[in-house]
C-alpha cells in the first residue's frame, strides 16, 4: 500500500506544479482535475470510500466542470495572462512559502494514527459522524454556503 | 491482492469490455434497422444475413478512414478527448451486476466485476465525469461549431444531472444502500418502479439527456451546429465518440434496470438473461423515442430541466425521506 501512496502522491505533487506553472488556462484546469482524481485515490488507499466518490462527484466532475465552462466560453483572450505587477509574483512566493510553513509545522507536530482503519468507511459512517458529532459545524457551514449562494444571485442581478 | 485474485480481475476487465464494446456495435445495427421500419424503409440489409456483419464492416471502414488535425486544434486535448469519453464509458460498466454468480469447476465467479459499497454513486461520477470528453473535444478542436456544440452539452449535462442524481438518491434512501446488489435484493417483492414511480420518470427523462440522445441531441444537432463537438472529427476518433455514446446508453439503460426493475430477478429464466431482457427494453425505449420526438428548443430544454425536473425531484426526495423515516 505504501507503493501506491509513494505513486499517487509524487503524481498529485507534479499536477499541482502543472497547476501554477502551465500558461494555457484550459491546461491549468485540466492539471487541476487530474490533481482532484489523485486526492480521490489516496482517500481510497486509506479505505475512505465515500470521500474518494464524493471528491470525484464534486470537485471533478461538478466544479471543475464549471471551471472549464467559464474558461472555454471566455475564449483564447485569456491565454497568457500571468501577473502583470513584480510585486504580485514576489507576494505569491511570499505567502507560498509562509503556507508551506504553516502546513509542514502541522504536520510535524500531529500525531496521526499509523494505519488505515480495518473497516471501510463508507457511505453509513460518514453520515452518523456528520449528523452526530459534527452537527454543529456542519449546520453552519450549510448556512455559510447559502448566504454564498444568496448573495452570488443579488450581486448578478444587480448588476443588470 | 494475491496473483489469481488478479488474473481473475484481469480476464473479467477484458470480457466486461469486450461485452460493452461489441453490444454497442451491435446496437448501431439494431437502432439503423429499427430506424428504418419506423420510416417504412427497409435499413442495412446486405452485409451478411439480416445485416448482421454490417458493424463489421463499418468499423473497418471506419479504422481505416483518412484523419487530420485541424489547424487552430490543440493537438494533445484533441486526441485524448475521444479516449477520455470511451474509457469513463466502459469503466461504469465494471460495477454493473448482471446476477449473482456462476460456478465454473467448483469456484463461485461473481457475475459483477466489482460489487463495492458505494457503487451507485461511483456510476454517478463517471457519468459526470464524462461530460470532459465532450468540453474538451469542443474546444481542443479549435472550431466555433463545436465549442458551441460542447458549451450546450456541458450546460445541457450539468443542468440535467441535479435531477437524475435526486432522483437516484430517492432509490438510495429506500433501499438504505449505496451497493448495487443491495438495491436488488432490496426489490426483491416488489420492484422500484411501482413505489417509485416519480423518481423513475425523472430518472428516465434526465438520462435521455444525460447521454445526448433524442429528443435533447441539441449538442451535436447536425442541421445547426453541425454535429457540435464532433465536428471536426473523422475515421477511429470520431467512432470512438460513438462508441462511448452507445456505451452510455447501455450504461444508463443498466442503472435503470437495477434501481427500478428489480436487476436480474425474474420467474423461470436465469439472471442475466431477465437482465438482458430488460436493458433490451430501454434501450428500445430510446430509439423509439429518436424515431418519435423532434428535437427540443434550447431554452425549453433548460426550462425543463431547472423549473420542472429539479422541483419535482426535490419534492419527491423530501416525501420519500419522509416516509422512509416514518415506517423505519
Amino acid at each position: 500500500m505504501t507503493g501506491v501512496f509513494w505513486l499517487v502522491a509524487a503524481l498529485a505533487a507534479i499536477t499541482a506544479v502543472g497547476v501554477v506553472t502551465l500558461r494555457n488556462p484550459v491546461h491549468v484546469a485540466l492539471t487541476l482535475v487530474l490533481n482532484t482524481a489523485c486526492l480521490a485515490l489516496l482517500y481510497l488507499s486509506m479505505s475512505a470510500e465515500f470521500l474518494a466518490v464524493a471528491q470525484l462527484l464534486l470537485y471533478a466532475g461538478g466544479i471543475m466542470v464549471l471551471f472549464l465552462f467559464i474558461l472555454t466560453l471566455l475564449g483564447p483572450d485569456l491565454e497568457e495572462s500571468r501577473g502583470k505587477f513584480l510585486g504580485e509574483r514576489g507576494m505569491a512566493i511570499g505567502l507560498g512559502i509562509a503556507a508551506l510553513l504553516i502546513i509542514g509545522a502541522a504536520v510535524v507536530q500531529a500525531t496521526l494514527p499509523k494505519a488505515a482503519p480495518k473497516v471501510p468507511a463508507g457511505v453509513e459512517a460518514v453520515g452518523t459522524a456528520l449528523f452526530s458529532g459534527y452537527l454543529f459545524p456542519l449546520e453552519v457551514v450549510s448556512a455559510l454556503l447559502l448566504a454564498a449562494t444568496v448573495g452570488a444571485v443579488m450581486l448578478s442581478r444587480h448588476e443588470r | 491482492m494475491n496473483v489469481t485474485g488478479f488474473l481473475q480481475a484481469l480476464v473479467g476487465a477484458v470480457i466486461v469490455m469486450l461485452v460493452a464494446v461489441t453490444a454497442a456495435a451491435y446496437m448501431t445495427l439494431i437502432e439503423r434497422r429499427l430506424l428504418a421500419r419506423f420510416q417504412v424503409r427497409l435499413g442495412p440489409n446486405r452485409v451478411g444475413p439480416f445485416g448482421f456483419l454490417q458493424p463489421l464492416a463499418d468499423a473497418v471502414k471506419l479504422v481505416f478512414k483518412g484523419e487530420y488535425t485541424p489547424m487552430g486544434a490543440d493537438r494533445l486535448v484533441y486526441r485524448l478527448a475521444p479516449i477520455i469519453s470511451l474509457v469513463l464509458a466502459v469503466s461504469g460498466f465494471a460495477l454493473i451486476p448482471i446476477g449473482t454468480f456462476f460456478v465454473v469447476g467448483g469456484h463461485q465467479v461473481p457475475l459483477v466485476l466489482a460489487n463495492v459499497g458505494v457503487g451507485l454513486l461511483i456510476l454517478l461520477a463517471f457519468s459526470s465525469l464524462g461530460v470532459y470528453g465532450i468540453v474538451l473535444g469542443g474546444w481542443g478542436s479549435g472550431s466555433k461549431y463545436s465549442l458551441l456544440g460542447s458549451l450546450r452539452s456541458t450546460a445541457q449535462i450539468i443542468s440535467y444531472e441535479l435531477p437524475l442524481g435526486l432522483a437516484l438518491a430517492s432509490v438510495m434512501l429506500l433501499a438504505g444502500t449505496t451497493r448495487l446488489t443491495g438495491i436488488v435484493e432490496g426489490q426483491s417483492p416488489i420492484p422500484y418502479i411501482i413505489v417509485l414511480p416519480v423518481a423513475f420518470l425523472i430518472y428516465l427523462i434526465s438520462a435521455v439527456a444525460e447521454v445526448n440522445r433524442a429528443p435533447f441531441d441539441l449538442p451535436e444537432a447536425e442541421t445547426e451546429l453541425v454535429a457540435g463537438y464532433l465536428t471536426e472529427y473523422a475515421g477511429f476518433r470520431w467512432s470512438l465518440y460513438f462508441l462511448a455514446e452507445y456505451v452510455n446508453m447501455l450504461t444508463v439503460s443498466a442503472i435503470a434496470t437495477i434501481c427500478f426493475l428489480g436487476g436480474w430477478k425474474g420467474p423461470f429464466l436465469s439472471g442475466p438473461l431477465w437482465f438482458a431482457i430488460k436493458m433490451a427494453l430501454f434501450v428500445f425505449l430510446f430509439i423509439w423515442l429518436r424515431a418519435t420526438l423532434p428535437r427540443i428548443r434550447y431554452d425549453r430544454l433548460m426550462r425543463l430541466g431547472w423549473d420542472v425536473l429539479l422541483p419535482l425531484a426535490i419534492i419527491n426526495l423530501m416525501v420519500t425521506a419522509l416516509i422512509v423515516g416514518v415506517f423505519k
